[in-house]
């Protein structure tokens, strides 16, 4: 267990989402679910977050993390 | 982002994209799992991004109906691309630089310091042996004491002492004449004359004939004591004249004093320290003895021509500065003081002053002028070859 999380700690693996203004960063998602000016569906290996708004675009698309920038209305964990 | 210092060299592109329903093309670009560095929207159907440039095949491959255009590289491809538009530039300014650091270790110069040119002109070929000459490269300080050494060894008779300094790209030569006193010559026949002009005080005579009395005035050359014996007006016998005359000799000696005296005088304190020179400051290392004043003497261990930095092994030697303002009294004393001083200087240890007297003065706000006469009892003994006479 103590490893797993040393593991953890140097790797840092783990989901992340900042909610900035008009900005999101989201780190160690999976995949992208789905994509357009209004709405961005970021799943994760625990689940999946929406993000709707307007004129929405993707500034930063890495393997590991994701920027996402506009007017953010809302946000759904799942 | 992690390891943010790699990823400043990683190749990167700004592409331009144009399109009708540009957020295909992004969608395109996600499924397609190519990574987005940055992405900004132009206009409705124009966006930039930058993508890794390895990534740039995938993207022409699947561009389709959309418009491509390679904006600019980042990363250690823009860093080539900069030195190949600017080679010409890059390789001039390292050419200069090159150039700079050569002419500056050239000599352009060679300077022998000798009033005989005979010196002069044997030091400079001596030297030219040692590679010391124009458009020759510059020696370090080893070199410079080991041609030194040599120097003085091999010529012990005519040399002293020789200093080599540089000065830009100038090297000046410094040289003491070795002087060796000839031992008396006693095989030769000759006359003693007087060597300056004066009042005779004694004539010591071991051979020849004394001509001259005391209280007698003579003049430069005039024969004192004769190494030819005559009889009946006929040179019998030449021989070789010995004895010593004093004579009373004049000079007259000019000398200018300050009012506002500033003297440097040296304690007995010294010490050795280890510095940093950088631009025209001076650093020390591990000085815990910091003197107010004193005098430096700098030997440069590691000196660069092209860094203005160097490491010095310092001799420091602690000084007292003397700041007075004398009455003219004092000023006067100290004018003949220091006269009587100069003046025994360029004499033999022999000699010695009988009298002085103030011929004239002057004075101003900041100094006083002095003309003293001296008379001064010296040996004025010089010798003159028989056969010179004989040849005139």
């Amino acid at each position: 267990m103590n490893i797993h999380k040393f593991r953890s700690y140097l790797l840092e693996d783990y989901f992340s989402m900042n909610v900035l203004k008009d900005t999101i960063k989201i780190e160690n998602y999976t995949e992208v679910g789905h994509f357009d000016n209004n709405k961005i569906i970021i799943k994760y290996i625990d689940g999946e977050v929406t993000i709707k708004g307007k004129n929405l675009i993707i500034s930063k698309l890495m393997n590991d993390s994701i920027l996402i920038k506009g007017t953010i209305q809302n946000i759904e964990l799942r | 982002m992690k390891n943010s210092f790699i990823y400043r060299f990683k190749n990167k592109t700004k592409l331009i994209i144009r399109g009708k329903n540009i957020e295909r093309f992004v969608r395109r670009l996600i499924k397609n799992k190519i990574e987005i560095i940055d992405l900004k929207q132009i206009k409705y159907n124009e966006i930039s991004i930058i993508v890794y440039t390895k990534d740039i095949e995938k993207i022409e491959k699947i561009k389709t109906i959309y418009e491509i255009e390679i904006k600019r590289n980042y990363g250690l491809n823009r860093i080539y691309e900069l030195i190949k538009i600017n080679k010409y530039l890059i390789l001039f300014i390292l050419f200069g630089i090159f150039l700079i650091y050569l002419l500056s270790n050239i000599i352009f110069d060679v300077e022998v310091v000798h009033n005989d040119s005979y010196i002069r002109k044997f030091l400079k070929e001596e030297l030219k042996k040692y590679n010391i000459d124009k458009y020759k490269l510059k020696k370090d300080y080893k070199t410079k004491e080991k041609i030194k050494k040599d120097l003085l060894n091999k010529y012990k008779d005519k040399l002293e002492w020789i200093e080599i300094e540089e000065k830009g790209t100038k090297y000046i030569i410094r040289v003491e004449e070795r002087i060796i006193n000839k031992t008396n010559e006693k095989n030769i026949n000759r006359n003693i004359i007087a060597k300056k002009n004066g009042i005779i005080i004694s004539i010591d005579a071991k051979d020849g004939v004394i001509v001259k009395n005391k209280n007698d005035y003579v003049k430069k050359g005039d024969i004192i004591i004769d190494g030819n014996i005559y009889l009946n007006e006929e040179i019998k016998k030449s021989v070789s004249a010995t004895g010593t005359v004093y004579a009373e000799v004049w000079y007259v000696v000019n000398i200018e004093i300050p009012y506002h005296y500033k003297e440097i005088k040296l304690t007995k304190n010294k010490q050795k320290v280890y510095t940093i020179k950088f631009l025209n400051k001076y650093y020390d290392l591990f000085n815990m003895k910091k003197y107010k004043t004193k005098i430096i003497k700098n030997n440069y261990l590691i000196k660069n021509n092209l860094l203005p930095l160097s490491f010095i092994e310092q001799k420091q030697y602690e000084t007292i500065e003397i700041d007075e303002i004398y009455t003219k009294e004092k000023v006067v004393e100290k004018a003949i003081e220091q006269s009587k001083q100069k003046l025994l200087k360029k004499l033999k240890e022999d000699s010695e002053i009988l009298n002085y007297r103030i011929l004239d003065e002057k004075s101003d706000k900041e100094k006083l002028k002095l003309k003293i006469f001296f008379s001064v009892k010296e040996d004025i003994t010089d010798y003159q070859k028989i056969e010179e006479l004989k040849t005139e």
